[in-house]
């Protein structure tokens, strides 16, 4: 871990958790001493755990800069109406630039971090990200932008590590295997799954109110039928964010460091 | 197509149970007797779990896939699509929203419907989508038809033109470094062939200005009660609505069967989580009540059964649409 950068991707569907579990995350890593670099795809202003918003605009220019050697030249491609007809055709564009920019943080050796915490977009759009460099590299079929994105490709394998949140409701079991399979389709990527609010990690003893019980029952009949290997972590009635992060942050999560 | 074909949209993120809701909405008004339409824009189809659920015989179960519907597009003109074309039509491609609005703009004028219910993609995307309609029409009208004058004119002797040719030519070699010297052709002949889709395009932002933005039309935002930080969802959903003028309703989907009082005599973290998921809901729903002038609770089904969460939510809009006669 101590050499090796990671990249750690959080998704899941929306309001399960991912934005609290990615913070939960990085503060469990900043807790075993080790750096960490942040970015979230749903920033907010004044976020306490130091969450950096993607400016795809402005990665974009930096990019061009960086591969024209020219800023000149760089903000003309980036103003022209041509190259903005491009990434509105292509939607997907700012995605791959995204990545070429994690995978770039590699690179700057002194302040580099040790580890990426990524708190991404929702499962479809997640998807769309991932294939993002597929498709570019197959769009691209010669030149720099090809050429890049395969060592994007080819870092990713070796660093992506992608946590895909869930709850556990039986209602959720064919998406989770659906998207199992389809990360599978794009590339060999390391992922593992993270059950979060459950109930039965929280409550002690058998309960008396009927509805909670029927829910707990449910819970069970979830785990049983799940064909993922998966880490349950619990519901924990904090009201606060802070108090729930760090609280989280004590949670065993599923990766080989 | 009908005129008076009412249109219910629902949105919310994922995990909300709205593909649940709106699917239980369309059988609940095929029941009743009337002609409906469901069309999910989905990426995640859930929808499909349910196509065989308590179906009534006059429900029509559409789920939006983009390729077959660019496909489509491309049999009507006889035209063959571009590699490009085909990897942005594709399903993590991007262009889901627009094409599904041509879908459902094909949709219409084959059939005439009672009621059109809409299960849109999760999250702000489909707000984005709203927001950004008319990015469409600049697209036809700035973007792409520009380009491809552009390069009609290379031999115009208009200065100012000539002046516009250059710029592009020299903006080619440079942009052959970086993407290869095929792309930019290539992606010339893709925008050629997207541009012969203007007028599909321009009719499907059509469709959403006629339909889905009429008082015809009922925007239902769905939420959890027991999600967290819902609120600022919330605010951004009511927030795009409110410009589309349109007939809003709140809907606080998964409501605990009971909310007071709460049981002294239960254990401590058992009381505890109750105590959570009951002050969760009611801010919730203040907040709901805020922004919506209407809202409508439904009740958390406790079962791992497909078929009894759509009868019992499918029950529940009956109950709801009786009430509101009255």
């Amino acid at each position: 871990m101590q050499d090796k950068l990671k990249i750690f991707l959080f998704t899941g569907k929306g309001g399960v958790g991912k934005s609290t579990l990615a913070k939960s995350f990085s503060t469990h890593l900043q807790n075993k001493n080790i750096k960490t670099q942040n970015f979230s795809f749903q920033a907010q202003p004044g976020d306490p755990f130091n969450f950096q918003e993607i400016e795809h605009r402005k990665l974009i220019t930096k990019y061009l800069k960086k591969k024209l050697k020219s800023d000149l030249l760089a903000s003309f491609i980036a103003e022209s109406k041509f190259f903005n007809a491009i990434i509105d055709v292509l939607p997907n564009f700012k995605s791959l630039i995204f990545l070429g920019f994690i995978v770039d943080l590699f690179k700057d050796s002194e302040s580099s971090p040790q580890a990426i915490v990524v708190d991404g977009p929702s499962t479809g759009h997640f998807l769309s990200l991932l294939s993002s460099p597929y498709q570019f590299q197959e769009i691209f079929s010669i030149g720099i932008l090809h050429k890049d994105c395969k060592k994007i490709i080819e870092e990713l394998i070796k660093s992506l590590h992608i946590f895909y949140v869930s709850l556990p409701e039986n209602l959720n079991l064919n998406e989770m295997n659906d998207f199992s399979n389809e990360v599978d389709k794009i590339g060999p990527y390391q992922k593992s799954f993270i059950i979060n609010q459950s109930y039965t990690q929280y409550l002690e003893e058998p309960v008396q109110t009927s509805w909670l019980q029927q829910r707990l029952v449910n819970e069970d009949q979830f785990f049983k039928k799940c064909n993922q290997e998966v880490s349950k972590f619990p519901f924990l009635p904090f009201k606060k964010d802070q108090k729930l992060i760090k609280a989280l942050a004590q949670q065993e999560f599923p990766f080989e460091s | 197509m009908s005129l008076k074909t009412e249109f219910e949209i629902f949105l919310g993120t994922g995990g909300v149970g709205k593909t649940t809701l709106s699917y239980s909405r369309a059988s609940a008004l095929a029941t009743a007797g009337h002609k409906v339409l469901i069309l999910t824009i989905d990426p995640s189809k859930r929808l499909e779990d349910f196509i065989n659920v308590n179906k009534a015989k006059n429900l029509e179960v559409e789920i939006f896939n983009p390729e077959e519907s660019f496909e489509k597009l491309l049999e009507g003109k006889q035209l063959r699509p571009t590699r490009i074309s085909r990897i942005i039509m594709s399903k993590w491609g991007g262009m889901t929203e627009i094409l599904s609005l041509i879908t459902l703009s094909k949709l219409l004028e084959s059939e005439n419907y009672d009621y059109v219910i809409l299960d849109t993609a999760p999250g702000e995307h489909f707000i984005d989508f709203l927001e950004n309609k008319n990015r469409v029409v600049n697209f036809f009208s700035e973007g792409v038809s520009k380009v491809i004058s552009l390069f009609n004119q290379k031999k115009s002797k208009n200065i100012f033109q000539r002046t516009l040719g250059q710029g592009v030519s020299k903006l080619l070699n440079i942009l052959n470094d970086v993407t290869g010297e095929t792309f930019v052709s290539e992606f010339i002949e893709t925008l050629s062939l997207i541009h012969e889709f203007n007028e599909e395009f321009k009719s499907a932002v059509q469709t959403q200005k006629n339909y889905l933005s009429s008082s015809l039309s009922k925007w239902y935002l769905v939420s959890n009660a027991e999600q967290r930080k819902y609120e600022e969802t919330i605010s951004t959903f009511s927030q795009a609505l409110k410009q589309e003028s349109v007939e809003c309703i709140g809907v606080l989907n998964k409501v605990l069967p009971q909310t007071s009082p709460v049981d002294k005599d239960l254990a401590t973290r058992e009381k505890e989580l109750i105590e959570h998921l009951v002050s969760n809901q009611i801010d919730l729903e203040k907040k709901l009540l805020t922004k919506f002038p209407k809202i409508i609770k439904f009740h958390q089904i406790y079962s791992d059964q497909i078929e009894i969460h759509v009868e019992s939510l499918s029950q529940q809009w009956i109950n709801y649409d009786l009430q509101n006669k009255h």
